[in-house]
């Protein structure tokens, strides 16, 4: 597995409890606001350890994660890149880790197919669900993010994925992220587990 | 938003007293002593040392003795779900106030590095001979109350 950093001691940031957050590099998005765009085009930042070691690495938080209810979320980058190997984690850390991933959506079906059926949460930064915006935006269209978001509503439990809409300056206002999120509504998704925000510059 | 060494510092303690506080109720429920002191560090806190990477090797070897305990937490906590809406304020592509990185990254102060890259302090995962520099202040304000994200206004090449 190839991974940027390991960011520990992350206490009600990417979701309930201490997690640690493990960022893989890569991303098929070009986001305007990307936060993490200079970070993604070092090369010389990336490291790559087996699953083994990696959880060998994190296990140092075991204590926390069972008494929080926390876990590893994996982000980045888009870390759905890398399916095989958070699945082959997956199928070796302790079972009592809540694991999470933090992904635009934006890929292939079946590399997020095998991760619902192993149990993960994710959390889902949304863009925007207009077509025109989310490709001035990310430079991509959203067709694979609308069916995997289907995918995500059909398969996994409601309380184990969020979604975030976001106001983004100079592409999708207030009235732009109140459609989007009347479009997820439309797909049937809970209003609960929908999370307005804004990027401030 | 970027913060300051002194604001970082000053996150970076306040996140050190909270985890410290989560690991004395693990130890009480487990039935064991951690011994914790008053921080003796007046310099700056990276949110974590090898004192508190102590006390967290401990808490873990026990929990593997009392394997019942940890799967009682587990039971308690479930019904949490993946998140309370409000809480969830930050893209996890963000940093945490806490900059306590570790495999590449940005080099953070790492006094208690251990050359055999064993998991000791705020370890970033560097060079031995890599000359460390203090930690990168943070881009993003991650007031966790607010449900607001800063982005740095970055410039496409």
């Amino acid at each position: 597995m190839k991974i940027h950093w390991i960011n520990r001691h992350r206490i009600n940031i990417d979701g309930v409890g201490i997690t640690s957050l493990v960022a893989l590099p890569g991303c098929p998005l070009s986001c305007a606001y990307c936060i993490n765009n200079e970070l993604l085009q070092r090369d010389d930042l990336i490291k790559t350890i087996s699953e083994e070691d990696l959880i060998g690495q994190l296990s140092i938080d075991h204590s926390y994660f069972l008494y929080t209810n926390g876990g590893i979320t994996f982000g980045g980058g888009e870390p759905l890149l890398q399916w095989k190997n958070l699945l082959r984690f997956a199928s070796l850390c302790p079972s009592e880790w809540n694991l999470t991933i933090e992904t635009s959506l934006n890929i292939p079906t079946n590399y997020l197919e095998p991760l619902i059926q192993k149990n993960f949460s994710f959390i889902i930064d949304i863009k925007s669900m207009d077509p025109q915006i989310y490709k001035e935006y990310t430079g991509e269209n959203n067709d694979q993010v609308i069916t995997n978001l289907k995918l995500i509503k059909q398969w996994v439990p409601f309380n184990s994925y969020a979604i975030k809409v976001p106001i983004i300056p100079g592409y999708a206002d207030e009235n732009s992220q109140q459609d989007s999120i009347c479009k997820l509504k439309g797909f049937g998704i809970n209003e609960e587990i929908i999370v307005p925000f804004t990027y401030i510059k | 938003m970027r913060k300051s060494l002194e604001q970082q510092d000053s996150l970076n303690k306040a996140r050190c007293k909270q985890l410290k506080d989560i690991r004395k109720n693990m130890a009480d429920e487990l039935g064991i002593s951690l011994n914790q002191t008053e921080c003796q560090n007046n310099g700056y806190c990276s949110g974590t040392c090898p004192k508190c990477q102590a006390e967290e090797k401990l808490l873990n070897d026990t929990i593997k003795k009392q394997q019942h305990k940890g799967n009682t937490w587990k039971q308690k906590t479930m019904v949490a779900g993946l998140l309370v809406a409000t809480t969830l304020t930050m893209s996890s592509c963000t940093l945490n106030s806490n900059d306590n990185l570790e495999l590449g990254g940005e080099a953070v102060i790492d006094e208690n590095i251990d050359n055999n890259n064993q998991l000791n302090g705020d370890v970033a995962w560097t060079d031995e001979d890599e000359e460390q520099t203090p930690p990168v202040d943070q881009e993003c304000d991650t007031n966790s109350n607010s449900s607001t994200i800063y982005f740095r206004d970055y410039v496409k090449p």
